[in-house]
């Protein structure tokens, strides 16, 4: 059966055909066998949350809660979300914005989040400028699950591993790369999040082999790998002569090759499914299109996803002790100097949050309209919202407001706010981990857990 | 927690900086029993920052205990020389700047700006970051492309690829001619001569194309830009070697030849210097100095010297900098003068002929075109950029007066002398700068009140109301205060808020008002000369010092204590050291050892 989903919107418009013979006559499943994946996502935003407008005034279930002041935009999707709210990191007690991102993203200890010993002979082995992950970020472990699916049950690869996006380019004093990237797979190993739609449309979306002459494309392509081989062949060779820092470098180099080789062999799948229309064309720096460039990304993660082109996405919206200014909302103060600045500050702070929230809602919004299957994007995914602090004017840890979005394959109850005071993010991040089929017991580098969250589920 | 910090301690000592002791006190850090020296911190016992033997200098911060120790008086590491056996390899990828001159270089002429990789900037440099990063799928495409692009340029105008490749070769690509070519090129891209086996490799692999394609230039092309694809090209290959007797590794000549081209002049090494190397000309301190003296003949690479100055200051982020509408005049192309004022007076005033590079601190020297002397305040000097020299009235004093410093370090309304002094405290001084303290609400205490307006320094001064607040303020703040005659942009400003704006404060327990009095003081300070260098040398090694390098960073420094730092001559000095040719310890095998013992495999359990 032929699937379309009608998506328009700014910056770009979706015709999203699923073929025939990409689904079996349900639409359940692809062809080939294997159910239509749960896909995963995070939307990372700096600098926390105001509590004021944040938390709503109930918990509970479906109408028993309503959304806050900064989660009105949600209300299209709100029986697909769930708020996760009152929840510490271990002990809840100061420990910066460069603790709060590895330990939301990957359950980690930040006092290992540092990348050459004592480069500036700080004991501050956090929030510098050398920080980062040393452990993979939550969303990767999910794509290392699915790859390995993949391959055990010999399920249709997805093109792509997983998808790296992002709207603000980093401002302030310097966190090292938990601020430039989410998507880390270990120390200074991340993908960059690609911030401009027109690259992000000709990555997903083109034809995998340019033909400079008049060379016939099977022929490009066959030149193509010949030389990729090549270089592989070069990368086995030069690792049997480097240290253990280089040699995992070089792992994660021939890794992007074997990522380049499963793009080429879903080349025939380019083009069968797709947006129809090219995105606008975007310059980062212009903070007065930024509401547009960002929902012509969104469109196309969504496209990504109704087309399989990937099951594992990530949005950077900004980074973590992040500075930016936003103009597009008439606000040309810092946002990290905001939550400093007293009520006023805070307030408006508070208002850059809503700004941030109605564009993830716009991704929520667009996944629910977007078939696939017999659902919906939305129905079929889960997404995590997190940010690096909770409440950020004093850098504490505690209260976390975590969101959850979609079905997660009709695992994910929905509609509830819930607030667990005292207990544990790494507990929902582990509860996710399990409903995406991922066989673990314990959660988290730091505080090891290995409980869960079961209210969230169905 | 007992943190150690020898280094932090005598630069405490020796610039007077005893809030930071105090500071670092809240965290349960204990200076006085970490400096590994018996005297309990008394840099009188090894000399101060004066003396090339500073007490505990090689110690290492460890929140562990003190883990540290090295020549010159610390007791509380190991000392113990182990001498060098085999090889230790480092990578490092080439920064987009190093990738464009180089191809540049291989092929002749300039080719359009390519979509690279984004440089990854660690401790401030891209070049120690390069030494950090993984390349994933998404980066290697963008290199594919770019080398396709250059490869296809040159291979596709028939007199350019005569000339780049010598001859005409075979429609098989597998005559002589192929054979020399590919030999010859990758020689020069991979920084090395290339074996009998990898010619082989490379030649059999432009066979195989011509054999799919039957079109011998595509297939050439091609093969040229796969070797631009390879891990030889995309990454320095620095070998060093240990003779089992010393301590140390000593870089081989063809890596000095690629340290020395990629550090001096930012592209590979050309003909003649591996040509250099494969003579053993690099293979003593007075052959590397003789190629750095071609290599840093003034006009050679000019540019390249200077932005390393540009990313010392912390400047590579001017153009997406946030400020308010109130700032409107600071728009693109108000910033990019103000980058290329500041480069021009780094050509000048640091990098020219006699220049004392130490006026990066205090030079009154600036660049103004029409447009800058409107933003300064000054008479304009004539069409283009010229000299002007600032009078001291004007309040600009090296760095400290730029509009391009000024603006980058601070917010995005207000002059920020937080921001603005933990910069100098960071990277002009080198000195570390504690987090805030445990619980506390940051926010400003004291509220706006529109009908009593304050100045900035007036609302930051509120910091120190509260002594927590104070243990860290008070030594951070001093340095952005002297800067508070200039706005978020640069600009003069006697009055903020019809308030008279004070640059009175205390630099090192001297009193000042003003850049000019703190670039002074700045320039006086041992450790604004040590800094010069540690940074440097950090920038240089990709890494950070050994702390066996210390005292030998110290005395290269320290030889400019009573004259002008003559900055080719330090370069001269430091790459024909064992601080450039020699290395001890990969640091990057030493973060996060922790971290290391959970690997290998997915810490997480899976």
């Amino acid at each position: 059966m032929a699937l379309r989903g009608a998506v328009s919107g700014v910056g770009v418009a979706l015709w999203l055909p699923i073929l025939d013979a990409m689904t079996d006559d349900n639409g359940e499943a692809f062809a080939q066998g294997g159910a239509l994946p749960t896909s995963f996502g995070v939307f990372f935003w700096g600098n926390g949350v105001q509590f004021a407008d944040w938390t709503p005034s109930a918990t509970g279930q479906g109408n028993a809660w309503a959304l806050s002041r900064n989660l009105q935009a949600f209300a299209p999707v709100k029986n697909k979300m769930t708020l996760v709210s009152g929840l510490d990191m271990l002990d809840g007690g100061f420990r910066g914005h460069g603790a709060g991102a590895p330990y939301v993203l990957c359950g980690g200890n930040h006092s290992k989040a540092n990348v050459i010993a004592d480069i500036d002979f700080e004991p501050y082995k956090f929030e510098q400028d050398t920080s980062t992950h040393t452990t993979p970020t939550i969303d990767q472990v999910v794509a290392d699950h699915y790859e390995k699916l993949e391959k055990l049950e010999k399920l249709t690869p997805s093109p792509f591993k997983s998808l790296e996006t992002g709207t603000l380019p980093y401002i302030g004093m310097g966190m090292g790369s938990i601020s430039s990237a989410l998507a880390h797979r270990g120390p200074n190993d991340f993908r960059v999040p690609e911030r401009n739609p027109t690259k992000l449309y000709n990555d997903l979306f083109r034809a995998p082999v340019d033909v400079p002459g008049a060379l016939p494309s099977d022929v490009v392509l066959a030149m193509r790998r010949s030389s990729l081989d090549a270089v592989k062949e070069d990368l086995a060779r030069m690792k049997l002569s480097v240290g253990s820092v280089d040699a995992k470098r070089l792992d994660s180099h021939a890794e992007g090759i074997l990522e380049i080789e499963r793009r080429l062999m879903a080349i025939n799948n380019v083009g069968e499914c797709g947006p129809t229309m090219l995105p606008g064309t975007f310059v980062i720096e212009d903070k007065t299109k930024v509401t547009e460039r960002n929902q012509a990304t969104n469109r196309l993660v969504v496209a990504a996803l109704a087309c399989n082109r990937t099951r594992v996405y990530s949005h950077l919206w900004s980074g973590a002790r992040d500075d930016n200014t936003y103009p597009m909302i008439g606000i040309n103060d810092d946002h990290h100097q905001l939550t400093h600045s007293g009520a006023a500050g805070n307030k408006t702070a508070s208002d850059i949050e809503r700004y941030i929230m109605e564009q993830y809602a716009d991704l929520a919004i667009v996944m629910s309209q977007t078939p696939l299957g017999a659902g919906t994007v939305l129905d079929s995914t889960i997404n995590f919202g997190v940010s690096d602090m909770a409440n950020p004017a004093g850098h504490l840890h505690t209260d976390y407001h975590l969101l959850v979005l979609g079905g997660g394959g009709g695992k994910l109850k929905g509609d509830q706010h819930l607030r667990f005071p005292k207990r544990k993010v790494t507990e929902l991040q582990l509860t996710l981990l399990q409903t995406l089929g991922l066989p673990l017991t314990e959660w988290g580098t730091w505080d090891h857990t290995s409980a869960t969250m079961p209210e969230i589920l169905v | 927690m007992a943190c150690t910090s020898t280094r932090v301690f005598s630069l405490t000592r020796t610039l007077g900086i005893a809030p930071l002791v105090a500071a670092l006190a809240l965290y349960g850090c204990s200076a006085e029993s970490t400096t590994g020296n018996a005297s309990g911190g008394d840099t009188s016992a090894g000399g101060g920052a004066n003396n090339p033997s500073i007490p505990g200098a090689g110690g290492q911060v460890d929140p562990g205990g003190v883990s540290g120790g090295g020549p010159g008086g610390g007791s509380g590491g190991s000392t113990e020389q182990v001498p060098a056996s085999g090889t230790q390899v480092q990578l490092r990828l080439l920064t987009r700047s190093e990738y464009h001159r180089t191809v540049s270089a291989l092929f002749g002429g300039t080719f359009a700006q390519q979509d690279l990789p984004e440089d990854y900037s660690v401790a401030g440099f891209d070049s120690v970051g390069a030494a950090l990063t993984s390349l994933k799928s998404k980066s290697l495409e963008q290199y594919e492309s770019a080398a396709q692009a250059i490869a296809a340029e040159v291979f596709s105008d028939n007199a350019r690829r005569l000339a780049h490749v010598g001859c005409e070769p075979m429609a098989s690509l597998t005559d002589a001619c192929t054979s020399d070519y590919l030999t010859r090129f990758g020689r020069l891209a991979f920084r090395r001569a290339l074996s009998p086996a990898e010619v082989t490799k490379w030649t059999g692999l432009a066979a195989k194309l011509a054999a799919l394609s039957s079109d011998p230039v595509e297939s050439l092309s091609q093969t040229t830009a796969t070797m631009l694809q390879a891990p030889d090209f995309l990454y320095r290959v620095e070998t060093a070697v240990g003779d089992g007797m010393s301590p140390r590794y000593k870089f081989d000549a063809y890596s000095v030849a690629t340290r020395l081209a990629f550090l001096l002049t930012g592209q590979g090494p050309n003909d003649a210097l591996l040509t250099a190397a494969e003579q053993g000309a690099l293979n003593t301190p007075a052959g590397v100095l003789a190629a750095a003296n071609t290599l840093l003949a003034p006009g050679v690479a000019d540019d390249h010297l200077g932005e390393y100055f540009i990313e010392f200051a912390g400047l590579t982020r001017l153009a997406v900098v946030g400020k308010s509408p109130e700032f409107a005049s600071f728009d693109a192309a108000l910033r990019a003068d103000l980058l290329e004022e500041t480069r021009l007076w780094i050509q000048d005033v640091v990098l020219g002929p006699g220049a004392d590079a130490m006026s990066f601190l205090d030079s009154p020297r600036g660049y103004i075109n029409p447009s800058l002397a409107q933003h300064y305040g000054v008479p304009a000097a004539g069409a283009g950029f010229q000299p002007y020299e600032f009078a001291p009235e004007t309040g600009r004093a090296g760095i400290f007066g730029k509009g391009s410093f000024l603006a980058m370090h601070s917010g995005a309304n207000t002059s920020h002398p937080t921001r603005r002094g933990v910069f100098i405290l960071k990277n002009i001084l080198c000195t570390p700068v504690p987090p805030v303290p445990t619980n506390v609400d940051t926010s400003f205490k004291q509220k706006d009140d529109p009908n009593t307006p304050r100045t900035t320094r007036q609302k930051f001064e509120a910091h120190q109301a509260d002594k927590l607040c104070a243990s860290c303020h008070s030594f951070m703040d001093p340095y952005g205060f002297a800067l508070e005659h200039f706005d978020p942009i640069g600009r003069y400003r006697t009055e903020e808020r019809n308030l008279p704006v004070s640059a009175q404060t205390t630099i090192s327990g001297t009193p000042v008002n003003g850049a000019v009095e703190m670039a002074a003081v700045l320039r006086k300070a041992p450790e604004s000369r040590h800094c010069f260098a540690t940074k440097f040398y950090r920038y240089a090694n990709a890494a950070a010092e050994a702390h066996e390098d210390d005292d030998s960073l110290m005395q290269v420094a320290d030889a400019y204590e009573n004259r002008p730092f003559l900055w080719r001559e330090f370069l001269g000095s430091f790459v024909s050291s064992d601080l450039f040719l020699s290395t001890q310890t990969d640091s990057r095998d030493e973060a996060n050892p922790e971290e290391s013992a959970e690997e290998p495999g997915n810490p997480n359990g899976l």
